[in-house]
């Protein structure tokens, strides 16, 4: 490409540049929407997915009436007794409303007493004493939860109300990490029996039991032998999970790409609309071009040329805008549409993931529309006689 | 007359302009992406669900206690969001 046709085109694009503007920022919007929801919606997905890997591959729980009860802890001694069963865990965990049920927290409890546990907290929290954490009713609250206490002047216990009627003060040991809080944001951590008592269970009951089987080979029996030991038993297995989580993005992606293209329709009748009405100037521009003699190929490249550093700016622009909203910023307002804003407010950390599939396929979605809508009006005016052009 | 680098750069300067911008943007979200601490988030999250089981997002949602359409029971609670999460 010579400097004179580089130069030429400069001219047109920053010598006319308030007739490119409008243009250039609607279509930067545009990126920097959908590049936002789409950045936002591949590091949940990704998070999720690495949590998944660690996740038990079964989760045993009790149904009646097509609700969740608490299962017998006896459950726990027969699956332990399946062979080919490892990592048996009962866990108790639920929902506590805290006053008027305006906003909730999840607890859970854990078993510290058990050796894995205690290793995997000293992993989490670097520096706790867990022999101190243990010692009298204390908890670990996340980062939502303890802004939540701290604005209700709960900065050092809680006066749990439990479905019996009594009051229980739980002190705050300390706050979860906070880079954790995708999941911990509204989480409290107690040891087990504490749970138990907070949320009403009985010393031989759980929320549910879970498990892993190292050898997927040998799911479905596991499968059938546990469904045989009672009626009212129900298993979830990781893949079941999985494919909900597949659900939840094909849905809440699909809505987005959907509004977006219809945006991009409309935006690319408006642009057909506006080039296709070639005003005056524009069409005599064209038509001295073609009387100085350059050919058609030479003034529609120029046009393609344009019309890409238009599209090139705009989308670079947007996805830079966007991946700054997200990954720096992290995405205030438009994180609420995937996580809430209805209860404990999230404060998250959005892990960098661009899905590279997906943001060429909006550039191309973006792109093509975008030259055809200049490029063929710009052609019809071409093919004319330079002199019925200038006219 | 042949023109001069230094002409012809300045007659391109905002062309230029504009490209520099732009590779300064991509070069800068490149380096954030790979010199995020992507391995220690991840690590934390994976330690924290061991430790609790749980992997659930932490969603803030009006949670509401009956888990079934009062008017539909066989229809799934619409103003639930974890219908689709759980």
């Amino acid at each position: 490409m010579s400097s004179s046709f580089l130069h030429f085109l400069t001219l047109q694009l920053f010598k006319e540049k308030q007739r490119h503007l409008s243009i250039v920022i609607i279509s930067i919007l545009l990126i920097f929407l959908l590049s936002s929801v789409l950045f936002i919606s591949s590091s949940i997905r990704f998070s999720l997915e690495q949590t998944l890997k660690v996740q038990p591959d079964f989760v045993v729980t009790r149904l009646q009436g097509g609700k969740s009860v608490p299962a017998s802890l006896d459950w726990y001694d027969e699956i332990l007794d399946i062979y080919g069963v490892t990592k048996v865990t009962p866990r108790v965990y639920g929902r506590y409303f805290f006053k008027n049920k305006e906003k909730s927290a999840l607890i859970v409890g854990v078993d510290f007493l058990e050796e894995q546990s205690h290793k995997t907290l000293e992993e989490v929290m670097k520096n706790i004493d867990v022999k101190e954490f243990l010692k009298g009713n204390q908890m670990l609250v996340g980062v939502g939860v303890k802004e939540y206490l701290k604005s209700h002047f709960y900065n050092k216990s809680y006066n749990f109300l439990t479905p019996k009627g009594e009051f229980l003060d739980v002190k705050i040991f300390n706050t979860l990490p906070k880079d954790t809080q995708l999941i911990t944001n509204d989480m409290i951590v107690m040891p087990i029996d504490l749970a138990r008592k907070v949320l009403g269970y009985g010393e031989d009951e759980v929320t549910d039991i879970t498990f892993n089987v190292p050898n997927p080979s040998e799911w479905n029996e596991i499968n059938d032998k546990l469904l045989a030991l009672h009626y009212d038993l129900q298993v979830v297995n990781k893949n079941e999970v999985k494919k909900s989580y597949e659900t939840l993005y094909n849905y809440k992606g699909g809505f987005f790409l959907i509004l977006f293209l219809i945006v991009l329709m409309t935006f690319s009748l408006i642009l057909y609309q506006r080039y296709n009405m070639v005003y005056s100037t524009e069409k005599r521009n064209i038509g001295l071009l073609r009387a100085l003699g350059w050919s058609i190929n030479d003034v529609l490249k120029l046009k393609f040329m344009e019309t890409l550093i238009i599209i090139l700016t705009s989308f670079v622009v947007g996805v830079f805008m966007a991946y700054i909203f997200v990954f720096v910023f992290d995405a205030p307002l438009l994180k609420n549409i995937f996580l809430g804003s209805d209860n404990l407010y999230n404060s998250v950390k959005f892990t960098p993931v661009v899905d590279m599939a997906t943001l060429s396929s909006i550039f191309l979605l973006y792109a093509l529309p975008f030259i055809t809508a200049v490029i063929v009006p710009v052609w019809r005016v071409s093919v004319t006689n330079p002199k019925e052009a200038m006219l | 007359m042949a023109l001069s680098i230094t002409t012809r750069v300045a007659m391109i300067k905002s062309f230029l302009l504009l490209n520099l911008v732009l590779i300064v943007m991509v070069v800068s979200i490149t380096l954030h992406y790979f010199y995020y601490p992507k391995k220690e988030s991840t690590q934390a999250l994976q330690t924290i669900t061991e430790l609790t089981s749980q992997s659930k997002l932490s969603l803030s949602v009006a949670y509401d206690e009956s888990s079934y359409n009062p008017t539909y029971p066989e229809m799934p609670n619409l103003k639930k969001m974890d219908f689709v999460y759980e």
